[in-house]
């Protein structure tokens, strides 16, 4: 199996054939680089939390919610769609759409998790996130041979997003008028924070996707109704990705 | 603590579509790398869906929520951290609407 095309392998250090370990003092050297990421984790999981509460998911909802998903922007997207009765389709579709990076996080995982067992790749796998991922990428790029280390980098982030729901959920609970505070704006502001941490510079990379998204997903707000603008101004956004792509 | 069975359903629904997104690059893309190009569309999928979201405030919020909106974006640019930019514009938009009816 010839993985030379995959992006991370450009990297000076190339992934060996034989398998990584899989070691105790791997899963260390993750926990530790890990532990910083786990308090923004803690932050976005507090307001997930409260995001939660406003849109009326009890505590266990929310709880399972963070631990069988475990991917916070759908989560906070499903949230802005949670009104009774509940649009299935659209918040499955929408799921679908922003959890489409994993699939290329799973691409990028190939070379280094070669050979592991099923099991482990699997754990590995269902624990990770954003941040974890990135530490584990340059890690291992940076010459640390141990597949342990990506679920020591994971590990805390896990933990702060279950805890830091459940908190939030709570919390938000006790709050008797939320408008007044302002906290109906979490969602938009939430959003907003998000989208200026993936902001890639107007070089086509963000900006013509970014427009189209906004384009296409206001007309169809305006015009079509119901929840599908959302699933459009992605789908638009991917398609002026493909579309502008010029390297 | 209760858990409403349509609830649940959606739930489940979601955490098994995403656990085949973090399934399928690994296996289904093992032999074939995708392109380039196919890797910026699909990267360009999340901020696109975050841009759509947040479409029916931006048309409608009002502008103490497009002031409240541009200062937590500041913030965003700023701090680098998503908890103090959510801060500033709550707090932003519960000031603006005592000033702003």
């Amino acid at each position: 199996m010839n993985n030379a095309s995959t992006p991370t392998c450009a990297a000076s250090d190339v992934p060996s054939a034989t398998p990584m370990p899989f070691t105790r003092l791997g899963f260390v050297r993750g926990v530790r680089d890990g532990l910083p990421l786990a308090l923004s984790v803690a932050a976005f999981g507090s307001v997930f939390g409260v995001l939660a509460n406003q849109a009326g998911l009890s505590a266990l909802e929310a709880f399972l919610m963070s631990a069988l998903v475990y991917a916070g922007s759908s989560q906070v997207v499903a949230m802005g769609l949670w009104h009774m009765p509940l649009p299935i389709l659209p918040i499955l579709l929408s799921t679908a759409i922003v959890n489409l990076r994993y699939v290329l996080m799973g691409v990028s995982f190939r070379p280094w998790l070669n050979g592991q067992p099923l099991h482990r790749v699997l754990l590995l796998l269902f624990t990770n996130g954003d941040g974890g991922s990135a530490l584990a990428m340059r890690a291992w790029e940076a010459g640390d041979r141990d597949a342990a280390y990506l679920l020591g980098a994971n590990a805390p982030s896990v933990v702060a997003w279950l805890a830091a729901t459940v908190i939030g959920r709570t919390a938000g609970a006790r709050i008797a008028d939320p408008t007044r505070w302002g906290l109906d704006f979490a969602f938009t502001a939430v959003v907003l924070a998000a989208l200026v941490g993936l902001w890639r510079g107007r070089a086509s990379l963000s900006l013509v996707p970014w427009l189209a998204a906004g384009v296409v997903a206001f007309v169809s707000w305006r015009f079509l109704g119901g929840q599908w603008y959302i699933v459009l101004g992605g789908l638009a956004g991917a398609l002026a990705g493909w579309v502008t792509y010029d390297r | 603590m209760t858990v409403d069975p349509t609830v649940l359903t959606v739930i489940v629904g979601m955490a098994a579509i995403t656990a085949i997104a973090r399934a399928i690059g690994f296996w289904l893309f093992a032999r074939v790398a995708p392109s380039p190009r196919f890797e910026v569309a699909l990267k360009s999928m999340t901020p696109a869906i975050l841009i759509a979201v947040i479409v029916p405030e931006v048309a409608h919020g009002g502008l103490a929520a497009w002031l409240a909106g541009i200062a937590t974006v500041i913030a965003a640019i700023v701090s680098r951290q998503l908890l103090s930019a959510l801060i500033v514009g709550v707090v932003a938009v519960a000031l603006l609407r005592v000033v702003i009816p």
